[in-house]
């Protein structure tokens, strides 16, 4: 089982974040270079530049080609609950292709489903498992599904090997009993039968060490075993059966529905970025009949979120945590790096540079405040280096320099007063850019190998 | 009958017994050559002692880690170790040791406790010999070499020199002398734990073959080349002044007089502007301020006396000139006294050095030393996005290129394109 297609994965995975450009043309939008002492480059220059500009407003008026979309979003705005315990869901919703939560994963991989290892596919996987679905190919399986079917092929690949193993060391097991039994024998009958008994062994021994050469590779045996996923076809489990809607009015036993479980999990530093910066979520409280959290609300959600207490807005000191990694989450995502939880490797962030599925995350990152105070000690700078060195990441320590107390009330109470959204996000991008960011790397050295 | 044993022994010692080698030599690993087995085997052989029953053959025994590796039922490996073991012993426990009479160094340290407080003792080397001094310790006018006492000690460790304690400075004669032995060395020459994390670096380092020397003055920096300093090429020039100057005031005016008014007036122009292209998009993104470590030049230092130089630090082969600056320069950290500087710390030791790239830190942690190396990654200074999206540009540009030129040729180029993905 091969990975994916890389081209086929970039093209699935276009969007860096859940934005419709309107004119989206970074790729095909080639300016020939201009070189000063060379005037038939600016000819060059300034003809493909009229076509580019002739064409991008030709379909800014007739609306065709590669615009896609209007203006106005706002109907398109995702809608995300927040439970009591701070829990942000995105609902999956079954059988529409395009979903707000698949949405949200595709375009920049916003989001973990809870029951998958990142990218919501329980569903599928389920359906598959249970049999409701068995019309599917190789191209459908989700990663998870993809290792599970990897490790049933490793551990089949070994079974076979012990087996042979353990018949092997029987078949030697009986040569020595039979070289002991030879030393008392005196007839020479019996020594004859021994002898024979012997030679007859030890060629099943060759024929058997023969076999098991053969089985030594194992992609030799991947080609001539065909491992199944989900090889359990017997009578479902009861709380497996408790997934079914069973629908009275539907008898047939194609139409069992499964259940839909899961949903998609944002953290906090995601929900907050999705509203203040891209404006794509409206955020509900699980509540019902709760109205739509303002970005102060979600603000004081998202802080409170860190802690089991509330604090009041006016107690804030601009240093607490959701601050400093949301300034950080923030900087990296709008450097058009895909930022997602470090938890795995116990560090704050990790950067992609396209996304999961494509390729590996390439830097770790621990967020620090810059408070003058003193830095790690170094047991555990040195833990977390050896375990991000170990998965080939490298460890950067973002160090956030955070404003005064009082600039940070003082912003932040100008936010509260402000009504009008474009000022309001103007005062927001205002108080961001008092948290200056610094990246500082450690690198190992080794004397053995900077010799020379 | 011969118990199994037995036999392996006997096949063992004589050397029959063949375990195949695991070892590739072409595919040795780096990490492994910290951890190499010592073949004592071999320094048998060299030394010619003749020991009944052991028999100096150099089989493998089998490497921490080897996946598969399970102890069999008989005492096989148990053998192999302890035949490792008894020819280690029998080379050390019969081989002469000692110095040759011709390099035979001697050293002397002044008892003398009325010497300034603060102020660094030596140890005198008359007659120095060998190339160890090449690298070390500060020579006198009379050909007399003085070392420092980190110097004195690793190489009395080494066994290279025969270190004497002297009474009084005012009649020192050799016969006086007192001889000293590791540990009187170890108790006069280290007077306190600082010390000691500098012998333990400065030894450490000296057994990897660095050349290491004690970080007195401050290294001058290089004065920066400056590069913008020569003036923009003529044809620049001209392009600025004929076009780029006029074109820039041209546009100036025209989004004076029609663009700023036209966004002020629609702030949806303003969104559509920013959700034009990703480009567009990101720059109406960008909120937080950012910097790397590098960025020191306009910083304002902290205090970093808990962080000093104390070791500059060349590469084995690379001290040929007395003033080549060092390739290194290490700070000794030990983390019980000190923490690890923090990023201001950083910066100032950055703006203070010679060289940013050269600063190494040695963490001492009970014992432990690690070195580390503070630098830079610029991760959050580039847009990975946009950065991704040129790569690809320049690639389709290259390869529209290398098609075009290569026209009728045969498809050579492009099969070496396939064989590199």
């Amino acid at each position: 089982m091969s990975k994916f297609n890389k081209k086929r994965l970039l093209s699935i995975y276009k969007n860096p974040l859940p934005i419709d450009l309107i004119y989206d043309n970074d790729i095909t939008f080639v300016i020939p270079q201009v070189v000063a002492h060379n005037p038939v480059s600016w000819i060059f220059f300034a003809s493909s530049y009229l076509k580019n500009c002739l064409e991008i407003s030709g379909q800014l008026i007739n609306n065709t080609g590669k615009v896609h979309q209007s203006i106005d979003n706002s109907s398109q705005k995702i809608v995300v609950k927040v439970s009591d315990h701070d829990v942000f869901k995105v609902e999956i919703e079954i059988g529409t292709p395009e979903s707000d939560a698949i949405k949200l994963w595709k375009n920049g991989f916003f989001g973990k489903g809870i029951l998958s290892r990142s990218e919501p596919t329980w569903y599928e996987r389920t359906e598959r498992r249970l049999h409701l679905k068995d019309q599917y190919s190789e191209k459908d399986l989700t990663s998870e599904e993809i290792t599970a079917l990897r490790r049933n092929e490793r551990k089949k690949f070994k079974q076979l090997r012990e087996s042979y193993e353990n018949q092997q060391l029987e078949l030697e097991r009986q040569i020595s009993a039979i070289i002991d039994r030879q030393k008392i024998v005196s007839t020479k009958k019996e020594m004859l039968e021994m002898e024979n008994d012997l030679k007859r062994i030890q060629r099943e021994l060759e024929d058997l060490k023969l076999l098991s050469q053969q089985n030594q590779d194992f992609r030799a045996f991947q080609s001539s075993h065909k491992v199944k996923l989900y090889e359990y076809a017997g009578p479902l489990r009861p709380d497996d059966n408790a997934l079914i809607i069973n629908d009275p009015t539907i008898s047939d036993k194609d139409k069992r529905k499964l259940m839909q479980l899961e949903y998609l999990q944002l953290m906090p530093v995601e929900a907050f970025f999705l509203q203040l910066a891209l404006d794509k979520v409206k955020v509900f409280p699980e509540t019902t009949g709760s109205n739509e959290l303002s970005t102060l609300e979600l603000f004081q959600r998202c802080v409170d979120s860190y802690y089991s207490s509330t604090t009041p807005m006016s107690r804030l000191a601009g240093n607490e945590k959701f601050l400093l990694d949301y300034a950080v989450y923030h900087h990296y995502r709008s450097h058009g790096w895909c930022v997602r939880s470090g938890v795995k490797f116990g560090v704050d962030f990790l950067l992609y540079e396209k996304g999961p599925p494509i390729s590996h995350a390439q830097y770790c990152l621990h967020v620090v405040e810059n408070s003058g105070k003193n830095m790690e000690d170094f047991v555990e700078y040195s833990s977390l280096n050896r375990v991000i060195g170990g998965v080939r990441k490298t460890l950067v320590f973002v160090c956030v320099d955070v404003p005064s107390v009082s600039t940070f009330q003082k912003i932040m109470e100008k936010i509260a007063i402000e009504k009008d959204i474009t000022e309001q996000q103007k005062l927001w991008k205002k108080l961001l850019n008092q948290y200056n960011i610094t990246e500082m790397v450690y690198r190992r050295w080794v004397p053995s190998r900077n010799r020379d | 009958m011969i118990d199994e044993d037995d036999l392996l022994l006997e096949e063992f010692t004589q050397g029959k017994s063949s375990i195949p080698s695991e070892k590739n030599p072409g595919e040795e690993d780096e990490d492994q050559l910290d951890d190499e087995i010592q073949d004592w085997g071999s320094f048998l052989k060299a030394s010619n002692i003749q020991i009944s029953g052991l028999t100096p053959q150099s089989h493998i025994v089998p490497k921490r880690g080897d996946k598969g590796f399970e102890p069999t039922a008989n005492n096989y490996d148990n053998l192999l170790l302890q035949n490792k073991r008894d020819i280690m012993y029998a080379t050390i426990g019969n081989s002469s040791r000692g110095h040759h009479h011709k390099n035979h160094v001697e050293a002397f340290w002044s008892a003398d406790a009325s010497s300034n407080e603060g102020e660094e003792q030596y140890a005198v080397v008359p007659k120095p010999k060998g190339s160890a001094f090449n690298s070390m310790g500060i020579p006198s006018s009379q050909r007399h070499i003085f070392l420092n006492f980190e110097e004195i000690l690793y190489l009395v460790e080494r066994g290279s020199v025969d270190c004497y304690l002297i009474g009084n400075t005012k009649d020192a004669s050799e016969q006086k002398a007192l001889p000293m032995n590791l540990q009187m060395c170890y108790s006069a020459f280290l007077k306190s734990s600082e010390d000691y994390d500098m012998f333990y670096v400065y030894s450490y380092l000296k057994r990897y073959g660095y050349v290491v020397r004690r970080a007195t003055e401050d290294i001058k920096r290089p004065p920066t080349v400056n590069n913008k300093k020569r003036g923009p090429g003529l044809s620049t020039t001209f392009w600025n002044i004929m076009f780029k100057k006029p074109l820039l005031t041209v546009g100036s005016i025209f989004y004076k007089l029609l663009g700023a008014p036209l966004l002020a007036v629609l702030p949806k122009l303003r969104v559509l502007l920013s959700r034009y292209s990703w480009s567009t998009l990101y720059e109406s993104l960008y909120a937080t301020s950012y910097g790397t470590v590098l960025d020191y030049e306009n910083f304002k230092a902290v205090d970093t006396s808990k962080f000093k130089i104390v070791y500059n630090l060349w590469k084995p082969n690379n001290h040929q000139k007395a003033n080549t600056p060092p390739d290194f320069q290490v700070i000794i950290v030990n983390t019980n006294l000190t923490s690890l500087p923090t990023v201001d710390e950083i910066k100032s030791i950055f703006k203070k050095c010679y060289d940013h790239d050269r600063i190494l830190i040695a963490i001492l942690d009970n014992g432990m030393l690690n070195f580390i190396k503070p630098t830079s990654s610029n991760v959050g200074g580039k847009n990975a996005y946009l950065e991704g999206i040129k790569k690809q540009l320049k690639r389709k540009r290259n390869n529209n290129k290398s098609n075009s030129n290569r026209g009728g040729r045969s498809n050579k180029g492009s099969r070496g394109g396939k064989g590199r993905k």
